[in-house]
């Protein structure tokens, strides 16, 4: 099986507070897989661990060896012979469990990554920005005020403008930290319907809360307990209906 | 907290006093500039010219004087805090931030009439040995007005940004974004409301300043057209005239000057609320 | 796009480092000059300090006069602002209906940006106004000087005694309701103490700009020689004003090194209050973050 994320003996803590003890993983290419666990079992640590954002944290100290399949090359995430932080951060886009539009106009929000990260300006960016809001069906309800601020968006529309702004940037790695979490049902749907369309072209880790959404959208599982992960589970190992919920139960 | 009907009476009765009191300072100053306004007509208090001799108590060069030299040191003064703020908020150092900070507020207590006495006897001979003249100038004033409105400013710029900063800094991250990139294409644009109150601030500070301009700007009653002649403010003139105990179209002017200068604080206030959004209550 | 980060970049290192020597240079300016003045003959000239100080023997060549006036003048300011400024702000952040609310912080608001040389000439508007009236006899003075002081600084202490209040944690009001106690005890016995320290510090940070402030005194009796302050409503002598009259009159080299000496005494006094207020405020900041 190719892999986009391999993680060896990966430890994470935050002053003296240790999140994750030791997880061994590697990630299948272009498929979802679905990061299940309790709250505080460090689901959230161990993506940011992907594209490094733990290090913008307070006290973080990691430990381990974390590498990634970009550009057809298997790097380490960091230290020597790693990508510059930038490049890593375009090509792992990240979609954060509440929407987080910039304090900027809609337009602006993918115009000046595009510019500033991927230099991308003029036409480019915006044929760019056209392209990425038709990829999440947002360009016909936006494409005639794109000055206006993002948050005059709903939160379903804020939380697709996310993730059109993380995919202009033609990553390869998706991160979505429980993308739905925050949003009604219908607006959970849609995004959930962009996630299913996307598992072709992109490698998905998703942390989830819900159990039947993990079924829907998850080609593989990975349940942390504690801080530790050891492997995946194919979908298709999974027991259905209500087997599996008292099957994940067990296992966490 | 607690409903009004709850205060202990003598408590509203103060602060209902306090509101009072406030309110008839505003009406006490403003009532005195209109009478003396109708009372004066025949002395011309927007005339140009200022000749107490030949009963001519023209106000406009101490209002043009006011405003040139208010905005001039606010232009100054607002440039430097906004490169001070973005030195506080990760553009330098960190041990130059920290410096800095501890010199701003540290700034904040330093007696204005302080400020005028060490620029007495390091500003002023500077100027008059650069450029001759006797160096009690609008550049004096304006360089020292500004260097005052710096703490301000660049405390309540920063107190905004940083609040941006922290909503939006691990989004920046996660996008690549560097955090000089971050605070110059995200921060920036979106704290411009906060930029623009902290220069109202810093306007109606230097506006209302009288120590710098009485001790610094020469205090020649003239429409100044380098910055290197003596002017004249309202401020000032209000302290230099009323010192002197004179009567009649002088401390009628005096009596307008004073309204002037309350009238446009009150703008600037207002503007100042009506900026940090806090309308009527519902 | 780099550009404007550069030019950024380069304003906030310069800004920086102007600021920095001109505040450094400022600072090296009155110190070598006003440093070796201080001393005892500094404040008392060449009269025995301790008969100075009894007010025995007038000191003619020294800052005492303007030192004891200043320290009389915030005494009796804060005389006439504490009480009002206190129990306003406690009224704004606890008992105040919207409608009073909003009126009364937009009279607050305007107060704080009135300039200082209005309210002083709102001081003398006043005394004239009261001699054609009550006082035939009244002057400027002390009494007047503080009145209008206690109006510059009364915004300070409301903003100040408001904000504490209101950071306080909800929580620490529902657990004194919830034992019973009346809104009047629940108030004094658990409010005001804790916010206490916060209302301490506006109290020092109005202390610091009443004895600062040159523009309103200069109005209302400030005068370069006037001996110890006589009484409430005579001339007196002041810190600010006393350099502020320096500045413009000094007639010899000693005078003009009095006020150095004076400026730098000034400055202390003034940094040493903002100081305060400042500590006080972030003790206050400190002991309720844990439970917010």
């Amino acid at each position: 099986m190719e892999f986009c994320v391999s993680l060896r003996d990966l430890s994470v803590s935050f002053g003296s507070r240790q999140i994750l003890k030791g997880v061994n993983v590697d990630f299948p290419c272009r498929k979802v897989t679905v990061l299940l666990g309790r709250s505080g079992s460090g689901k959230t640590t161990l993506l940011r661990s992907i594209n490094r954002l733990n290090e913008s944290f307070d006290g973080y100290r990691g430990y381990g060896t974390g590498r990634v399949f970009l550009d057809g090359v298997l790097r380490p995430i960091s230290g020597s012979g790693s990508l510059p932080l930038s490049i890593l951060r375009r090509k792992v886009g990240m979609v954060f469990q509440s929407p987080n539009p910039l304090p900027l106009s809609i337009g602006k929000n993918i115009l000046l990554p595009l510019a500033l990260v991927a230099g991308k300006e003029g036409e480019e960016g915006k044929d760019a920005m056209k392209k990425a809001l038709e990829e999440v069906g947002l360009w016909r309800e936006v494409s005639d005020r794109l000055d206006r601020p993002a948050s005059s968006l709903s939160g379903g529309q804020q939380q697709r403008l996310c993730l059109a702004r993380a995919l202009a940037l033609t990553p390869e790695i998706l991160l979505l930290d429980e993308p739905t979490s925050s949003l009604d049902r219908a607006a959970g749907r849609r995004i959930e319907e962009l996630i299913f369309s996307l598992r072709e072209r992109y490698s998905i880790l998703m942390v989830s809360h819900s159990l039947s959404q993990a079924q829907r959208l998850g080609d593989y599982f990975a349940i942390l307990t504690e801080g530790t992960l050891n492997g995946l589970l194919p979908a298709s190992e999974l027991p259905h209906g209500a087997e599996a919920e008292t099957f994940i139960a067990n296992l966490l | 907290m607690f409903s009004s009907s709850s205060s202990p009476p003598w408590l509203r009765t103060v602060s209902l006093g306090v509101g009072a009191i406030l309110a008839s300072v505003f009406a006490f100053i403003l009532f005195s500039a209109l009478a003396a306004l109708l009372r004066g007509v025949e002395w011309e208090f927007f005339g140009a010219v200022w000749s107490p001799r030949e009963e001519k108590f023209g106000l406009l060069p101490m209002i043009y004087g006011s405003l040139i030299l208010s905005f001039s040191a606010l232009a100054l003064g607002w440039v430097l805090s906004l490169g001070c703020c973005c030195t506080l908020r990760g553009l330098g150092p960190r041990w130059l931030a920290k410096i800095l900070l501890t010199s701003l507020r540290f700034m904040t207590a330093i007696p204005t009439v302080v400020y005028g006495f060490a620029a007495v006897f390091l500003l002023v001979p500077v100027i008059r040995s650069a450029f001759g003249g006797s160096g009690f100038s609008w550049l004096a004033a304006a360089v020292m007005l500004a260097l005052q409105g710096v703490p301000a400013m660049t405390l309540t710029m920063d107190g905004a940004l940083q609040s941006i900063e922290e909503q939006t800094s691990l989004t920046a991250a996660a996008l690549g974004l560097t955090p000089v990139q971050h605070l110059t294409w995200v921060v920036l644009p979106a704290s411009k409301k906060w930029l623009l109150s902290s220069a109202l601030l810093g306007y109606g500070r230097a506006l209302g300043d009288t120590l710098l301009p009485i001790m610094l700007a020469g205090n020649a009653p003239q429409f100044a057209a380098s910055p290197l002649e003596s002017l004249r403010t309202l401020t000032a003139h209000i302290g230099l005239t009323l010192s002197t105990g004179a009567g009649g179209g002088e401390r009628s002017s005096l009596l307008l000057a004073g309204g002037l200068l309350l009238v446009n604080s009150m703008i600037v206030s207002l503007t100042a609320r009506a900026l940090a959004g806090r309308g009527p209550a519902a | 796009m780099r550009k404007r980060e550069m030019s950024l970049l380069l304003l906030s290192r310069l800004s920086a480092l102007l600021v920095l020597g001109v505040l450094g240079g400022l600072l090296a300016f009155l110190i070598s000059r006003g440093g070796p003045v201080l001393g005892k003959e500094l404040f008392f000239g060449d009269t025995p300090p301790l008969e100075a100080l009894l007010g025995l023997r007038p000191v003619w060549n020294g800052l005492w006069p303007a030192v004891a006036g200043t320290l009389f003048l915030l005494l009796l300011t804060m005389a006439f602002a504490v009480l009002p400024g206190i129990g306003c702000g406690v009224y704004l952040s606890c008992f105040a209906s919207p409608r009073e609310k909003y009126w009364l912080s937009l009279a607050v608001d305007l107060l704080a940006g009135i300039p200082s040389i209005v309210m002083g000439l709102f001081g003398f508007l006043l005394i004239i106004f009261l001699r054609r009236t009550l006082l035939p006899r009244g002057s400027t003075g002390m009494l007047l000087a503080a009145f209008c002081l206690a109006l510059l600084v009364l915004p300070s202490l409301i903003v100040a005694t408001r904000s504490s209040l209101e950071a306080l944690p909800d929580s620490l009001l529902l657990a004194a309701e919830a034992l019973g106690f009346s809104r009047g005890q629940t108030l004094r016995h658990v409010l005001l103490p804790a916010a206490g320290q916060g209302i301490l510090g506006g109290v020092m940070l109005a202390l610091g700009r009443a004895a600062e402030d040159t523009a309103v005194i200069m109005l209302t009796g400030a005068v370069a020689s006037a001996g110890l302050p006589g009484g409430l409503t005579s001339k007196f002598e002041a810190l600010p004003f006393a350099i502020y009259y320096t500045a413009a009159q000094y007639a010899d080299r000693a005078e003009l090194d009095r006020g150095y000496g004076a400026a730098l005494v000034l400055l202390c006094l003034s940094g040493g209050l903002l100081f305060l207020s400042w500590r006080l405020q972030r003790n206050l900041e400190r002991r309720w973050k844990g439970v917010r």
